[in-house]
C-alpha cells in the first residue's frame, strides 16, 4: 500500500503575510483617522461612497421602473387632491410664519442603508455647520427620523430610530396611545399593546418632534390569542433606503 | 490568479459600492482564497459605519471573524479532500 505525505504548509505564506501587513498597516491608518482626523477620513473615501451611491441608485433605479409608472399614475391623482389642501394650508401658514420656530441645517446623504450595515446615514454636514450629537434629524415633511451619534467637522453619522432595538417613545391612533417603538432595522418598527388598547390597522403612529408627527401607519397586527399583548408592524412613511437629504436640527437662533 | 486578485479587490471595496449582505458574500468568497481578509473587511465597515467606535459591539467585525475562521475550515476541509482522493 502507498503512504502518501503532504508537506505541512504554515498557515499564511511570506507573500500572504506581506499583504496582510499591508492591509492591516491601511486598516489602522484608517482607524487612526476615523478617531483623530475623521475630516481627513471623509476626504478620502468620499469619492468612493460617490461612486458607490451613483451604483446602487442606477441599479436600483433598472429594477423599479415598473412599479415606479404605477406610483407615478397614483400620486398624479393624489398631487390633484394636495394642490387644493395645499391652498388652504398656505393661508393657514401665512398666519404663523413669523413666529420663531427651530432652524435646520439641509445636508446631503452619503451613505445609507442597506450600504451602510447598521441602520446609519453618513451626512455631509458637522460641526462646521453646528451639528451637536444628540441633535434630532428630519426628512421631507418635517418626520423625524433619528440623531446625531456622532460627529466630526463635515460630515455625521445618524442612528435611525429604526435601528435594530432602539426603543422610541411615540403615540399610535386618533386617541395617542401611548407606545415605545422598537426599531428592527431597515426602516421597520414594531410596538407592543395591550391587546384592549383602541389602535386597529391602518392608524397612524406619531412621534415626538414640534408636536406630534405623524411618521407612518399601523400595517399589521399579530399576536397569540392567549397572551394580554399585540404585536404592531409599523410601516413609516420614510424609506431611508431613498434618503437623499435630510434636515439637522442645529438649535441656533 | 486574476481571478483571486479580483474578488478580493472586490470585496475590499464592496463598504463602499454594494449592500451589505453582498459585502458578506464577497468576503466569503475571498476568504476563501485568504482567510482574513473577511475579519480586515469587518474592520473597514466597522471603521466607515459603525455610530461609535469604542462604545457599542462592532458587529461587522465579528461577522467578519465569524466568516474568516468558516473559511479556514471550509479551505482545509476542501484540501483534505483532494488530498484524500
Amino acid at each position: 500500500m502507498k503512504t502518501q505525505y503532504s508537506r505541512r504548509t504554515s498557515v499564511l505564506s511570506a507573500q500572504k503575510s506581506l499583504a496582510l501587513g499591508v492591509l492591516v498597516a491601511v486598516l489602522v491608518l484608517l482607524f487612526i483617522l476615523r478617531t483623530f482626523f475623521p475630516t481627513a477620513l471623509s476626504f478620502i473615501v468620499s469619492p468612493l461612497w460617490n461612486i458607490g451611491s451613483m451604483v446602487t441608485g442606477t441599479v436600483a433605479g433598472i429594477s423599479d421602473s415598473a412599479d415606479v409608472r404605477e406610483e407615478r399614475d397614483a400620486l398624479r391623482i393624489e398631487r390633484d387632491a394636495l394642490s387644493s389642501e395645499n391652498v388652504t394650508l398656505q393661508s393657514r401658514l401665512a398666519e404663523i410664519v413669523d413666529m420663531p420656530t427651530g432652524r435646520g441645517v439641509l445636508a446631503q446623504v452619503r451613505a445609507r442603508p442597506p450600504l451602510s450595515p447598521y441602520d446609519v446615514l453618513i451626512v455631509d454636514e458637522g460641526t462646521q455647520a453646528g451639528v451637536v450629537v444628540g441633535a434630532m434629524v428630519y426628512a421631507q415633511g418635517g418626520v423625524p427620523i433619528g440623531t446625531i451619534r456622532d460627529v466630526g467637522k463635515t460630515q455625521s453619522r445618524v442612528m435611525l430610530y429604526s435601528s435594530s432595538k432602539t426603543e422610541t417613545l411615540g403615540w399610535a391612533g386618533e386617541q395617542r396611545y401611548p407606545v415605545t417603538f422598537v426599531g428592527e432595522s431597515a426602516g421597520a418598527f414594531t410596538a407592543s399593546v395591550p391587546r384592549d388598547a383602541e389602535v386597529a390597522i391602518g392608524d397612524i403612529v406619531y412621534l415626538p418632534g414640534p408636536g406630534a408627527v405623524a411618521f407612518g401607519h399601523i400595517e399589521n397586527t399579530h399576536g397569540d390569542a392567549s397572551s394580554p399583548q399585540t404585536t404592531l408592524s409599523i410601516r413609516p412613511y420614510i424609506n431611508p433606503f431613498s434618503l437623499t437629504s435630510v434636515v439637522i436640527e442645529t438649535g441656533t437662533p | 490568479m486574476t481571478l483571486r486578485i479580483g474578488i478580493i479587490a472586490l470585496a475590499l471595496l464592496s463598504p463602499f459600492f454594494f449592500a451589505y449582505p453582498y459585502t458578506l458574500l464577497l468576503s466569503f468568497l475571498a476568504s476563501l482564497y485568504f482567510a482574513p481578509i473577511a475579519l480586515c473587511i469587518g474592520v473597514l465597515s466597522d471603521v466607515l459605519y459603525a455610530p461609535a467606535l469604542f462604545t457599542q459591539v462592532p458587529v461587522a467585525t465579528l461577522l467578519g471573524l465569524v466568516i474568516s475562521l468558516l473559511a479556514l475550515v471550509v479551505g482545509r476541509f476542501v484540501r483534505a479532500r483532494i488530498i484524500e482522493a
